[in-house]
């Protein structure tokens, strides 16, 4: 493999014509799959000496060495600081209403309220869930099974309905048409002191699973 | 190999540092948030919690003081070289990175927003609003606003991590462009910026850059001192009455760079380079050892800075604490799950019921409290939620109104069952 001779004076692998060292050895390097490139700067020069050319091109890679143990060396802190921490699932019993006013055919639209732990900051955030009252009141998560987005409650048509890809699902939570490879997923709950209460799984979790 | 020889490599070494500078800082902008509600905090965060963040932050913190320091130095030695005349490229570029390095060291100073933090952009404020015919302008722009707040730190945000870095990448590939790598980092070089950035790294395992509480923490008695490349402007700006500090500290430096930057086209250029140099030479070099001297000598200076490093050295072993943030809509209720009162009652109904629903009387209007209403009868939820669209219906009489125009179904869902658990 050749280099143009015009590009390794760019790189500094041969002395610039005019300047001291131009027209001697032809010089080694390693090219990235580990062949010797030989460089043709001056046809039919000898080497002389091995130690000479050894020092030469110690000389051409330190450069590189140092420039790349500054690099390697914030780098390698680099990836312990951008490493993103894991956080445990929260298991957290999330309250979402009195079990006393869970009542009725259609499915209910209530929101929890969970906080998550994320570098700096404790995010509250808020979640609609579906209960079914009808169906011993089972949660259903509102996230489509499909892409994540979130499943609405369409009372005109009876069925819950993606915003995003056209995914429907029915009353009781099972898959009608669209792409969602499933129904919507149910959430652990269970009911203390009269209220129902869910632990909120979100949908990366649920990719894990 | 003489010492003429190792003179010759201060450029890389500047070169070097400008590497690390924007490598960490980089690193940092991934966490950084540059308001006043979470720039402490989130510098907190790197400073105490991320793998790594502490010796990054101090690389950045350490290396911009040495990078103004061997900026300095690669002015100087260029001069000697007589660079304006042999490789005016060189020498402007050398000019240019010298004000752009203390431009960002000025800018990034405020950026942690602990008190440092706050009395470096009080400084930058007051240096604005000194300068001749535009200060008035030139402190509101800097600020945002007539006054020190969040936009000001955004600016200075903006200023530091994107403008000057642009300016200081534009004049390297400048420097760079045509040149022969080899020459510029040849085995020498290599050598003079790895053992500088191998010193550099050493120190910074060894010294943690400054953090102390945030600025809202403060007290009267703090005595704030800015980062080592400033102490000559800070102890200068002591001997000079008020409203010329801008002069000394933006116009005259702003006036020599600009004449250094000429020198290849002024005539006795020699003369009038080694003048301005040496001057600075020796304001700088007598400025930071009085600076150094005078917290020394000083026995109530030298109390309190001892004491704000004890300060600092316990609230860094503090745990850290995260900041609280709310990601739901104003309409709905993370406070009515904690037991206060919907943001709709508080928008529509707190005016005559009160805050807790305990009711008020003005002149001779009786507004009712709420306190056990559902005792009551015809007082359940869906009552409520029936009463609120049609009071007159429940018996209710003015000033109590309809809010079915003003309050979706679920609002005046939420709102009833706050109240119905309300006791007395």
């Amino acid at each position: 493999m050749q280099l143009g001779k015009k590009a390794c004076e760019r790189l500094g692998l041969i002395p610039q014509r005019g300047s001291a060292g131009y027209g001697t050895d032809p010089i080694h390097v390693e090219s990235r799959n580990g062949r010797k490139i030989r460089i043709s700067a001056s046809k039919g020069a000898m080497m002389n000496k091995n130690d000479e050319r050894s020092r030469r091109s110690f000389l051409k890679i330190l450069p590189l060495g140092v420039l790349a143990g500054v690099i390697a060396s914030v780098s390698g802190a680099a990836f312990r600081f951008l490493r993103p921490r894991l956080f445990a699932a929260t298991d957290a019993w999330l309250d979402v209403a009195s079990v006393s006013e869970l009542t009725g055919p259609q499915p209910l639209t209530r929101k929890i309220v969970a906080e998550h732990i994320a570098g700096w900051a404790i995010t509250t955030e808020e979640h609609n869930v579906f209960v079914l009252p009808a169906k011993n009141n089972q949660v259903l998560s509102t996230i489509c099974p499909h892409e994540g987005c979130e499943v609405v409650w369409e009372q005109a048509t009876n069925r819950f309905s993606c915003p995003c890809h056209e995914s429907y699902f029915a009353a009781d939570g099972a898959r009608i048409s669209g792409p969602s490879p499933r129904g919507l997923d149910p959430l652990p709950m269970r009911v203390q002191d009269g209220k129902l209460q869910v632990q909120y799984v979100s949908k990366e979790q649920e990719t894990r699973a | 190999m003489t010492p003429r020889g190792w003179l010759q490599t201060t450029g890389a070494v500047v070169g070097i540092l400008l590497l690390v500078q924007f490598l960490t800082g980089t690193l940092m902008a991934f966490y950084y948030v540059p308001s006043v509600d979470h720039a402490h905090t989130t510098v907190s965060y790197i400073e105490k919690v991320v793998s790594s963040g502490s010796w990054l932050r101090s690389l950045h913190h350490y290396g911009s003081q040495w990078l103004a320091v061997f900026a300095f130095i690669h002015v100087i030695r260029l001069f000697l070289d007589r660079a304006y005349t042999s490789n005016r490229t060189q020498w402007i570029v050398a000019i240019l990175l010298l004000g752009l390095v203390m431009a960002a060291g000025g800018t990034g100073f405020s950026l942690p927003w602990d008190a440092r933090a706050f009395f470096s952009t009080r400084i930058a404020e007051g240096l604005m609003a000194g300068l001749p015919f535009v200060g008035r302008y030139a402190r509101v722009w800097l600020l945002g606003g007539s006054d020190i707040s969040t936009l000001t730190l955004s600016r200075l945000f903006a200023l530091h991590v994107l403008l000057i870095p642009a300016l200081i990448a534009g004049v390297v590939v400048w420097r760079v462009f045509g040149s022969n790598l080899a020459r510029l980092f040849g085995p020498r070089h290599a050598i003079a910026g790895g053992v500088v950035f191998l010193a550099l790294a050493v120190w910074c395992l060894k010294y943690p850059a400054p953090l102390g509480p945030s600025v809202t923490e403060a007290t009267a008695e703090y005595l704030p001192r800015p980062g080592s490349q400033f102490l000559w402007l800070y102890q200068s700006l002591k001997y000079i009455p008020g409203g010329l500090g801008s002069i000394t500290g933006v116009v005259l430096p702003g006036i020599v760079l600009t004449v250094l930057i000429l020198l290849p086209w002024l005539k006795r250029a020699r003369l009038i380079g080694a003048s301005l140099l040496g001057a600075g030479v020796v304001v700088v070099l007598l400025m930071t050892t009085a600076a150094y001297l005078s917290d020394r000598r000083d026995q109530r200076t030298r109390e309190q800075l001892s004491k704000q490093v004890a300060e600092e050295i316990a609230w860094r072993r503090e745990p850290f604490e995260p900041a609280r943030l709310t990601l739901t809509p104003a309409s709905t209720t993370t406070e009515a799950m904690h037991g206060g009162p919907p943001v709709m009652y508080m928008k529509f109904c707190v005016n005559c019921h009160g805050e807790h629903g305990e009711g008020a009387r003005q002149g001779k209007l009786n507004f009712p409290p709420l306190l056990d209403v559902s005792t009551k009868p015809r007082r359940t939820v869906d009552d409520i939620v029936g009463l609120l669209k049609n009071p007159t219906a429940y018996g209710l009489e003015p000033p109590m109104r309809s809010f079915s125009t003003k309050l979706t179904e679920p609002q005046m869902r939420e709102i009833a069952e706050w109240i119905v658990k309300l006791k007395r």
